[in-house]
């Protein structure tokens, strides 16, 4: 039996009070969604390494087989941090410090989109163009490698001595764009170089013996995780304070010695946080390596030979494994150990990255 | 040094195009006569290379495409010229065939090939700058609209699409709803700390690993529990296919849309927030209302920098679906119209097979220039476009917080 409301709420009370009952279920539902969503990306953060960990298994016979393809990873991403690290230290020194705002502001986002560049391509220039290149023209390459620095140190000098001082001031700050004949000239030299040395015993001993080999790869993993170096580098470098180097420089610093002695100590977390992830990256890049290293499984560390690493090795062979097997277990655990050397660098960054971000604040 | 990286870089690309463009740059037509072990041979064929040893030219392909390469020492050369009649005939499955004049050729087993079949008919010595500019670019239209037995992208190109798609709806209401967590509710607890570390090392994870991650889970896991499930004979989701390559870039690039959405939302002043809940706003409401709509650019630049790291991953894909040919394009009219279970094929895979993996490996390898081309295009242009639009939003974020 219905018992009679003697005070009847007016119609507007009760469209209130819908609406906020209403709001007051959106407000739920989103704590609801945000919940999930976190709780879905504990679930996976911690589901990856199980599930790895959960299918790998261990072979008596797992230390022959997956031995040499971490030997094989190792070896590439080392050639290419060789790489890496003077390009793109030197570009990040360069352009957190002596560039001009201008070119800064053009230089990073052009980074940036370097970084963009899928990795297949860059695979594919390595493999087809620079590796039949590479074959021939070794010797060239190391002239000039050995030429370069050597060259930029003369540049400096004779431009510091022997350039007239009106000169100097109008190109300040543009001094770079000065280097590219310099340049261009030793590319020359060292091509004709190369190729005059081709005929001596050093050639013999200097020849890859495939044409896709540790040498190929290290250049073009360089070059692939060259902007990740720099980016890190820069910004660690950006983020000392500019007083630093002008209080170093008022004491009568160069500019030089301000940098060597001054900044990349302060910076220096910033810099070896950069390196560590860089090697993450090229240890866990795959496309460039499984193009252009021939993917033989050799242990060694001479950059004439071919390599076969973990990234690679999990391309090829994984689509073909039949689950369960031992080699799908054994593939599992290659996967593993590159997910934990990862992590493990990954970690280590983040905690360097941790202490350069408390001495600038300190600053 | 930084001029350096920019000059490799720049090389680079130079390379990149002068090698797509012999993708497409038509080829003389020469008539040979050269010494072989087999006596005097006689030839009409066109010339792929040449340099001071030898030549490397391609004759008719009567039986498939690739099959006549041939090399020839200079040496054995007899004669060689380049008659002005001779014509090259490209058929719609790829193949080439050269002949003088007008007629249709006939094959050594006496059938002729059919009018229709004929894609294009060129004059291949008597053409001015023009007509080769024209043909060039209407062979690289064929290119990217071509079918994939022709030598066309276009399958690829419809399977990377579909596919960064259906990630990217997959993706993107979990990141924003996770980047909403972490920087609105989570606070800085010890779980929040615990998730934004996860989040982190999740960037760092190779991406071949979200690749067996996928295959163990997806493929194996769940596709091969469905089919069990449905008694099916043949594995039908137990397979690579495109959901699963979907669901695995959608972990993939799920860091990349926290961390940018998380970026978009630092930026959003807090007299915005502070206001709407001054006025009465439940919080749902005010993140709603009028947090996610002045981030919305940061959104934007989510979405591009997911697709664009999605369309350029090859290595996950080769694990979860992506296959050198697939028969059907995963989009098509028939019922249900997108299908999940398909294999299918991308682009980036494409630039792999047919660099390492082609049959014709002259033509191949040109048009993997042209599919890297193209494919860096897309990436790139996407991530340019991704970058125009966060620094639009840094400017707006600088002009609300004044």
């Amino acid at each position: 039996m219905p018992v009679p409301d003697p005070h009847p709420a007016s119609p507007l009370a009760l469209r209130f009070a819908r609406r906020a009952a209403l709001r007051a279920r959106r407000e739920c539902w989103l704590q609801l969604g945000l919940r999930l969503a976190a709780g879905f990306l504990a679930v996976l953060a911690l589901a990856m390494p199980l599930f790895l960990l959960g299918s790998a298994r261990l072979t008596p016979d797992w230390a022959p087989r997956v031995l040499p393809l971490l030997a094989g990873s190792l070896k590439a991403a080392l050639y290419a941090i060789v790489v890496a690290v003077p390009l793109g230290l030197g570009a990040a020194i360069w352009c957190a410090r002596f560039a001009p705002p201008a070119w800064r502001a053009l230089l990073k986002p052009l980074f940036e989109l370097f970084e963009a560049v899928p990795a297949v391509v860059l695979g594919l220039i390595a493999a087809l163009l620079l590796a039949p290149w590479l074959l021939q023209h070794v010797l060239s390459l190391l002239v000039f490698v050995a030429l370069l620095v050597p060259l930029m140190i003369a540049a400096g000098f004779v431009w510091q001595r022997l350039a007239p001082a009106v000169w100097q001031q109008r190109c300040a700050g543009y001094e770079v764009a000065l280097l590219l004949a310099p340049l261009l000239a030793l590319a020359a030299l060292s091509l004709a170089a190369g190729d005059a040395l081709a005929a001596t015993a050093w050639a013999a001993l200097l020849q890859p013996l495939t044409p896709w080999n540790g040498l190929v790869v290290g250049l073009m993993l360089g070059l692939a995780v060259m902007p990740t170096v720099f980016s890190l580098a820069e910004d660690a470098l950006f983020a000392v304070p500019a007083e630093l180097a002008l209080g170093a420089q008022a004491l009568g610093a160069t500019r030089w010695q301000a940098l060597w002695r001054l900044l990349l100590p302060v910076a220096a977390p910033g810099v070896v946080a950069a390196l560590l992830l860089g090697f993450s990256r090229a240890l866990g890049e795959t496309m460039i390596v499984l193009m252009a290293s021939g993917n033989t499984p050799l242990t060694n560390v001479s950059p004439l030979t071919g390599l076969r690493s973990i990234a690679a090795n999990l391309a090829l062979e994984a689509p073909q494994a039949a689950p369960g097997s031992a080699g799908y277990g054994l593939l599992l655990l290659s996967a593993l150990l590159l997910f934990g050397i990862c992590l493990l660098l990954n970690l280590l960054a983040e905690q360097v990255r941790g202490r350069l971000r408390r001495r600038v604040a300190g600053l | 040094m930084a001029g350096l990286c920019l000059l490799a870089l720049a090389a680079v690309l130079a390379v990149l195009v002068q090698q797509a463009v012999r993708a497409f740059a038509p080829v003389p037509v020469a008539e040979l006569r050269w010494r072989s072990d087999a006596g005097e041979q006689q030839m009409l064929a066109a010339v792929v290379f040449e340099d001071a040893h030898e030549l490397v030219v391609r004759g008719s392909e009567w039986q498939r495409r690739g099959a006549e390469y041939r090399r020839i020492a200079r040496a054995d050369l007899l004669q060689l010229d380049w008659p002005a009649d001779a014509r090259s005939l490209r058929l719609h499955d790829g193949r080439e065939i050269h002949r003088r004049g007008l007629a249709l050729p006939q094959a050594p087993d006496g059938s002729r090939p059919a009018a229709a079949d004929v894609a294009e008919d060129v004059a291949s010595n008597r053409l001015s700058r023009g007509e080769t500019a024209g043909l060039m670019l209407r062979r690289a239209w064929d290119f990217v609209a071509g079918t994939a037995q022709g030598g066309g992208v276009f399958p690829a190109l419809v399977g990377t699409v579909v596919l960064v798609l259906l990630m990217s709806v997959l993706v993107m209401p979990l990141g924003v709803l996770l980047a909403l967590w972490l920087h609105e509710y989570a606070g800085s607890g010890r779980s929040a700390r615990v998730l934004r570390a996860a989040m982190a090392n999740l960037a760092g994870v190779p991406a071949v690993i979200y690749g067996l991650f996928g295959l163990v889970l997806f493929v194996n896991g769940v596709g091969g529990g469905v089919d069990a499930l449905m008694h099916s004979a043949t594995p039908r989701w137990g397979g690579g296919g495109l959901l699963w390559s979907a669901l695995t870039l959608a972990l993939l690039t799920l860091p990349v849309v926290v961390i940018a959405t998380e970026e978009g939302l630092a930026r959003v002043p807090a007299a915005l927030r502070h206001g709407a809940l001054a006025l009465g706003a439940t919080r749902a409401e005010m993140l709603w209302r009028v947090v996610l709509p002045v981030a919305r650019p940061a959104l934007l630049t989510a979405f591009i920098l997911a697709v664009a790291r999605a369309a350029g991953e090859v290595a996950p894909l080769m694990l979860v679906g992506a296959v050198r040919y697939a028969p059907a394009l995963p989009l098509d009219g028939e019922f249900p119209y997108l299908h999940l279970s398909r294999q299918f094929m991308h682009l980036g895979q494409s630039v792999y097979d047919l660099a390492l993996a082609g049959g014709d490996a002259p033509r191949d390898m040109a048009q993997a220039h042209a599919a890297a081309l193209l494919l860096l295009v897309v990436v790139v242009g996407l991530n340019a476009a991704a970058i125009v639009v966060r620094n639009r939003l840094r400017e707006r974020a600088r002009e609300l917080a004044v």
